[in-house]
């Protein structure tokens, strides 16, 4: 029924005096000003709608801007950081015989390495890469069994803007020692020894196991002046 | 009427989910526990205790410590994995128990790491005989010693299991003459800590590490501190020393007082 029909009606039995005709005339203004109203509810939305939307736009850009603007984080060398969880990455190991030191050389790399194989044992060398993408290293890794002392020694070697999840924790409390003056930070307990340094674009982390009362901070610093040792013979 | 039915088929409704409810944790405690690879969260909490004097009143390691190993491309293999290490502990002790390989180095009695020809096929074999994710994920208690068992009695040797915790708490004297006899003990815990230890002059700290599921390790050593202020006993610490079978933190200290521990047993080989 449209609002013209609704006001026929109401003009045709305006002057009626019948009860009955007063309730349907009462009926029909009351539908007319209800039309009214809702015509007005839809008047203020259509107004107000677009002002509502505009504001929300505003905020939210106000919100994700900075984040999506934000510059990357980037290590002291320029370079954005990668950041990667255990779960991104794979290892295989080396070609048999290989060390890392036959890959520095094949692909004339520039990172130290410890230069002891000929009092090593079990070495096992491992390429960590990206699990999506074999062509990415994220990371290189030696271990070997120190023949002469019983210690195990395991070396982490990456690029200093890469993270990785299970190797990046802090050493709680490090103490430190300088070695081709650069700094050290180290800890050792019971059972085992930590150490970490960054030199010239790369970060190392050396691990030692099965370690008794015998084992001293000048073990590390034995360990880390070899280290410095290969890269002059690579010069 | 059709509202009083309504209400009644609710309540029956209600009823039933309740008793459910309470029903299912019933039955799945009567389910044996299994153990399987537990994710290790590091560093949940530390605890730093500063002294003026203490004491190492108890400290003790099996010759040459333990093996550690990890579970190598097998999932849920904490048992295989545990399994593996009391072999490869015990082989320097009973020759061939891994044919072709020596698990120490003679020079220094210590034990030689996870090589990939030796040792997978021990994981995997012991993977099979433990009745690994059969049944649920990882083993049960049962199977890992039976599964163990058989692998000693497939090489010539038979294995037995003594408890060591007695009245719900770990017997450390039972622990501490295991090691002395160069045995290791098997432990079977629920989600609990072990820890790392820093020394310092005048304090220590326990780096604590969460291992989040139900798993098995090996001890091989114990160690007791007593730290004191002045003339008064402040603390004392009593652990077992133990190899994790986890790659990220692969040894660490079990504190003896720890209440997630379901079973205990020094592995005996002759």
């Amino acid at each position: 029924m449209t609002e013209k029909d609704i006001q026929k009606i109401s003009e045709q039995y305006k002057d009626e005096k019948t009860p009955l005709y007063k309730k349907i005339h009462e009926r029909v203004e009351d539908m007319i000003v209800q039309q009214a109203r809702k015509r007005k509810r839809i008047k203020t939305f259509y107004k107000t709608f677009p002002v509502a939307l505009a504001m929300v736009l505003v905020i939210s850009l106000a919100i994700v801007l900075p984040i999506v603007l934000q510059p990357n984080e980037t290590t002291p060398g320029g370079a954005p950081s990668i950041w990667y969880s255990d779960s991104d990455i794979t290892s295989q190991p080396l070609p048999t015989g290989d060390t890392l030191k036959k890959y520095v050389a094949e692909n004339n790399e520039s990172f130290l390495y410890i230069d002891m194989y000929e009092v090593a044992e079990d070495i096992d060398t491992q390429r960590y890469y990206k699990k999506d993408d074999e062509s990415i290293t994220v990371y290189l890794q030696e271990t070997f069994t120190h023949t002469e002392t019983g210690y195990f020694i395991r070396l982490t070697v990456k690029k200093n803007n890469i993270i990785v999840e299970s190797l990046d924790n802090e050493i709680n409390e490090p103490q430190t020692l300088s070695v081709n003056n650069v700094t050290v930070y180290y800890g050792i307990t019971r059972q085992d020894a930590i150490a970490q340094f960054e030199y010239d674009g790369y970060k190392y982390y050396l691990g030692f196991a099965d370690i008794d009362e015998y084992f001293t901070v000048e073990f590390i610093a034995e360990i880390i002046s070899n280290m410095f040792g290969t890269q002059q013979a690579v010069a | 009427m059709k509202k009083l039915m309504y209400f009644a088929l609710i309540l029956i409704l209600i009823a039933g989910v309740t008793v459910f409810g309470a029903w299912s944790p019933i039955q799945a405690e009567e389910t044996e526990l299994r153990y399987a690879d537990a994710p290790l969260v590091s560093k949940i909490a530390d605890i730093t205790t500063y002294f003026t004097s203490k004491d190492i009143t108890e400290e003790g390691r099996t010759a040459g410590g333990a093996p550690t190993f990890v579970a190598s491309g097998l999932t849920n293999a904490c048992g295989p994995v545990a399994g593996a290490e009391i072999v490869a502990f015990y082989d320097k002790y009973y020759p061939n128990l891994i044919p072709g390989w020596d698990s120490y180095y003679p020079a220094t009695g210590k034990y030689r790491s996870q090589n990939g020809t030796y040792i997978t096929p021990v994981l995997q074999d012991l993977y099979t005989l433990m009745k690994t994710n059969d049944g649920g994920d990882g083993v049960t208690e049962a199977n890992f010693k039976s599964g163990l068992q058989t692998y000693f009695t497939n090489h010539g040797y038979s294995a037995s299991f003594s408890s060591v915790k007695s009245g719900g708490t770990l017997n450390f004297s039972s622990c501490k003459t295991a090691v002395d006899s160069n045995k290791v003990i098997v432990l079977f815990t629920t989600p609990g800590e072990i820890y790392k230890l820093y020394e310092y002059s005048d304090h220590d700290f326990l780096d604590s590490y969460s291992i989040a599921g139900n798993h098995i390790m090996i001890a091989y050593g114990y160690l007791q501190i007593k730290y004191y202020n002045g003339s008064s006993l402040i603390r004392t610490d009593t652990f077992l020393e133990v190899a994790t079978g986890l790659s990220t933190v692969s040894t660490g200290y079990y504190l003896v007082n720890s209440t997630n521990l379901e079973a205990a047993y020094v592995v005996n080989v002759n």
